[in-house]
């Protein structure tokens, strides 16, 4: 691509954002509207925003799950990327739940839209670190989405459309007892760009293309008994081909990936507070990443299925004392297809620069694994005046087992591995009212994740590859202020060990391309200052400092995490005035670190020139600043109501550097901007 | 993270990315042929370079040579160890020489291809190391320019990368037979002279219309796509490929629609096109042609163009 066809592919975002965005319409039934669970919370630095009002929150374009982009721990992830980078820790290690159930994604492909109908959610809790025994398998954070309890009489639609997607819902109350409610949405953005930019820049700026579908379905069996189904799927494509006159030039990048939930869900509440909870599901996953640098391809390709039980009794068993048993088992069978070079896909720590060949060399397996995580815990709540005590044990035992040991060789016969992992992580969270508006809060614990089932190759990774660890330890101060006036100070330190990171020979030995000899850490501190909704007003205000390393090798040198990011502010406000209603959010973020390219060589063979590295991540991305706007009207009449909105992303127009790129010698570096001001005008209606 | 870069495409901005290379604005090696193109290790190869400048082909360049022998770690992305261009990570073999003759290590296969190191008492089993998508092997050279330019400027070096003939890794004794029979040594593909037209009309090369688009075509002798076969060592079957052919474009002025052409494996053409915008104004240009197989064989042309 030359100079001048890059400069004017800048423009073309902006105008199709200011002419396509203007459509959207919404119906918003009333009885799905959810409502505001209470603020406590047992562990240090967990917040909780209902669905109703991240909708609200300008930036997230009405999908409550993106207000996790604001929330106090969350790393201001790169424009477009799948991001959630909590406290340092990897995004692969933060947990993503659905009503108990894991999802494998939070966002599409593109990262334009999450993967769940903001309708059918009821809240959002954040729990970046120090969680309770039922939740594990996790070395990072916890992001917990309930759905929204079922409308209990009529029938509901919901029909909306934006300048992404098509999406609908279907609310019915089939007599007393039984509830459905599905819902469904599909990408349009690619058909309606379509329309308006001309292919050879559709090849640059690839269109992602979605769909996600929910139903959930309530049976009341008895007063306090239910039992519910929940179908969660998301599907996703992603093509870019870069043509050129070389062949041997060309590039071509495919990204499939397919997600499929089916859980049952069953709850009973006794009249004496006794809850038992029993949720089975099954699920499908499949993905595919295929990449053509010319004659240089790669593709990763992994076919999961999966299931599991998370079952959990829960029983005050004496005045003060309550007692918590349950389980939580998922398995997953995964088929891995891969070919390319060991280096592609890339992991975090590894040497790169933007647009960088892969290496040529050419490996190949297709191996299967599977992994059984049992977890059966224990935990016990005592709650002695001002004073509550949670502690719990959680015993993870992991059964581990695949088909290669090494790679295939000839006629040679394959040989298997099997092989079992015990964890015993301990938690402990205090909580302790030292005033009637103050409230002191700790908690630490240990935490084990299994490995990465793609990890397990013997060809790619390591089949002997086991838990990895960490121990979390936080602290906070959280404050009533006045009115719906909050605030929280949060300490927090993690200890990761046993990560997996890529063995530094030239030559690894059979089945250890990836070794767990590395260790890391991650601490900071965090303040939120939120307002309840008071006299029309709401919102927060987030900062996050913190720093996170990683070491691959004992002997090796400590290097910040690719994703490390020092300082973080959010701040959100609403303000609702009648039937008007204002929004505003301000975000600033440190950059992430990247390595220097200090020099070049020149590949006479490849015809093309390579980087050379300077101090791994030893610089930064410029800081990110965008503030963004959000004004609501609301119209309403007995059966009918019709909100209108404009979003206005990037106010202030920041050119925010997204990426540092070089030119082809590596000798001039620039940056790739991200989002320009961007102009959403929508509609809703409701009946 | 090259995801990451991918998606970061779909809403934002990429800059400027600069002059484009096949534009020759100061001395540099652009391409190393080897002859043979593939060798055995401890075999001979002569290496001849094709250095360019703004003022011409550079007809004795004194260039220093040396042997890489570090192979690549895995955790490095770039087609040589990095250990290749440290002061003190290679072994020198030529200085102040053209086009030398070198000697191959004869643990080539065992540094860069598929010959296992001894294995170790106790120690895991090592592994073969993987080929490039043709099944080839390859041996770096590092060519630095710096100290022989004449004004004192500094140069990036330059990696050569001779392909080196192994062993089949990963296939059974039956397969490694075949492999052999039908498995020929690359040799370097073979350039068949420019032909230039303007309008559809041909024109010499020495009378180019000043800013006048000019069509090149370049041709290729007819064995010098080869067949290879490359091993599947999933499905433990021979694949015969075809070698694809790519050209690259330079000249000292002027601005060429493509930096590079090319035919693909399976496309049967023996030559290529480009377009060329001659300079407004008359001069003499300088252009240069490199044409590379998969195998990297390599043949070069320069010619001189009269803008009048």
């Amino acid at each position: 691509m030359t100079m001048a066809t890059a400069t004017a592919f800048c423009a073309a975002p902006v105008a199709i954002a200011l002419v396509a965005a203007t459509l959207a319409a919404a119906v918003e039934p009333p009885e799905l509207r959810s409502t505001v669970r209470g603020d406590a919370h047992e562990v240090p630095a967990e917040t909780r925003v209902d669905a109703a009002e991240a909708r609200h929150i300008p930036g997230t374009e009405g999908d409550a799950l993106k207000v996790v982009e604001s929330l106090p721990g969350v790393a201001r992830a790169t424009l477009g990327s799948r991001q959630l980078v909590v406290w340092g820790a990897a995004t692969s290690e933060t947990k993503v739940l659905v009503d108990g159930v894991e999802i494998p994604a939070l966002y599409h492909v593109g990262g334009l839209r999450t993967t769940i109908n903001s309708y059918l959610l009821s809240d959002v809790t954040l729990t970046p670190g120090g969680f309770t025994a039922p939740y594990g398998r996790a070395l990072g954070g916890l992001l917990r989405a309930d759905t929204v309890a079922l409308s209990q009489r009529g029938v509901h639609g919901h029909v909306a459309a934006d300048l992404l997607d098509v999406s609908a819902l279907l609310s019915a109350a089939l007599g007393r007892r039984l509830h459905i409610a599905a819902a469904a949405r599909y990408s349009w953005l690619d058909l309606l760009l379509g329309k308006l930019v001309s292919p050879k820049v559709q090849s640059y700026f690839p269109i992602p293309r979605y769909d996600d579908y929910q139903a959930k379905l309530t049976l009341a069996l008895r007063p306090g008994e239910e039992l519910s189904a929940l179908l969660l799927a998301s599907d996703d494509h992603l093509l870019r081909s870069v043509p050129a006159a070389d062949p041997a030039s060309a590039r071509a990048d495919t990204t499939d990936a397919a997600s499929y939930r089916v859980a049952l869900p069953y709850r009973l509440r006794s009249d004496d507070g006794t809850t038992t909870e029993l949720t089975p599901f099954v699920g499908y996953d499949h993905t595919l990443s295929q990449t053509r640098f010319g004659e240089h391809p790669t593709r990763l390709e992994t076919t999961a299925v999966r299931w599991g039980l998370r079952g959990s009794y829960r029983r005050r068993v004496a005045r003060l004392f309550t007692l918590a048993l349950g389980v939580d088992v998922a398995a997953a069978h995964t088929r891995v297809v891969r070919s390319g070079s060991l280096t592609l896909p890339p992991r975090e720590g590894d040497l790169y620069v933007f647009g960088q060949p892969p290496s040529d060399d050419l490996n190949r397996d297709d191996f299967s694994a599977t992994i059984v995580d049992a977890a059966p815990f224990v935990q016990g709540e005592l709650r002695w005046r001002r004073l509550t005590v949670i502690a719990g044990l959680r015993i993870d035992a992991d059964a581990l087992a695949g088909n290669h040991v090494v790679p295939p060789f000839g006629n040679l016969p394959v040989v298997g591995f099997q092989r079992l992992a015990f964890a015993a992580d301990p938690r402990l969270s205090l909580r302790l009212r030292v005033h009637r508006r103050v409230v002191l809060t700790a908690a630490a614990g240990l935490y084990h994740q299994p490995p990465d089932a793609a990890d397990l190759s013997p060809l790619f990774g390591n089949p002997t590859l086991g838990l990895m660890q960490a121990v979390h330890a936080t602290f906070g101060l959280s404050v009533d202020i006045h009115e719906g006036l909050s605030a929280e100070l949060v300490g927090y330190y993690k200890e990761l060990d046993a990560l997996v990171s890529r063995s530094a020979l030239p030559s690894p030995p059979l089945g250890q391309a990836l070794l767990q000899t590395g260790s890391g850490r991650s601490y900071g501190g965090q303040i939120l200052v939120r307002q309840k909704l008071w006299r029309g007003l709401s919102g927060w205000l987030s900062y996050t400092v913190g720093r996170s390393e990683r070491q691959d090798h004992p002997d090796g040198p400590t290097r910040l995490f690719d994703l490390d990011q020092t300082h973080v502010l959010a701040v959100v406000a609403g303000y609702e005035l009648g039937a008007w209603s204002f929004g505003a959010r301000f975000r600033y973020a440190s950059g992430f670190p990247r390595t220097p390219v200090v020099g070049a060589y020149f590949d006479a063979r490849d015809d093309l020139y390579q980087p050379l590295f300077g101090p791994q991540n030893q610089i930064r991305l410029p800081d990110f600043v965008q503030l963004d706007l959000r004004v609501d009207r609301r119209f309403a009449w007995p059966r009918l109501a019709l909100d209108l909105y404009l979003e206005i992303l990037n106010v202030t127009y920041q050119r925010n550097p997204e990426e540092i790129v070089y030119n082809e010698r590596y000798n001039q570096p620039s940056y790739i901007t991200g989002l320009p001001t961007l102009a959403i005008l929508g509609a809703r209606v409701s009946f | 993270m090259r995801r990451l870069a991918l998606v970061l495409l779909v809403a934002g901005c990429q800059p400027s990315l600069g002059p484009p290379l096949s534009l020759v604005d100061a001395a540099r090696v652009v391409a190393v042929r080897a002859e043979p193109a593939e060798a055995l290790p401890g075999a001979s190869v002569t290496l001849t370079p094709l250095v360019v400048s703004p003022a011409g082909t550079v007809a004795q360049p004194r260039l220093d040579w040396s042997l890489c022998l570090a192979p690549k770690p895995t955790t490095e992305n770039d087609v040589v160890s990095a250990a290749c261009l440290q002061a003190g990570g290679t072994t020198p073999v030529a200085r102040g020489v053209a086009a030398p003759t070198i000697a191959l290590p004869s643990s080539a296969c065992r540094l860069f291809g598929p010959d296992l190191p001894p294995e170790v008492a106790g120690a895991p089993a090592p592994r073969a190391r993987a080929p490039d998508a043709t099944g080839g092997y390859y041996q770096p050279f590092v060519i630095d320019f710096s100290s022989r330019l004449s004004d004192g400027r500094s140069s990036m070096p330059t990696i050569a990368l001779e392909r080196i003939r192994c062993g089949l890794a990963g296939a059974s004794m039956a397969l490694a037979v075949a492999f052999s029979l039908q498995y020929t040594p690359n040799r370097n593909p073979t350039l068949t002279p420019l032909g230039a037209s303007v309008a559809g009309h041909a024109v010499a090369l020495d009378q180019i219309p000043r800013g006048a688009v000019v069509n090149f075509t370049v041709g290729w002798s007819a064995d010098s796509p080869e067949r290879y076969p490359v091993l599947d060592p999933l499905a433990q079957t021979l694949i015969s490929h075809r070698e694809a052919i790519r050209v690259a474009w330079l000249a000292s002025d002027g601005a060429f629609h493509d930096e590079e052409t090319g035919r693909g494996e399976d496309d049967v053409l023996l030559d290529s096109a480009n377009a060329w915008q001659a300079p407004a104004r008359a001069t003499i240009v300088h252009l240069w042609i490199v044409l590379r197989d998969s195998r990297g064989g390599v043949d070069f042309a320069s010619y001189d163009l009269t803008v009048r």
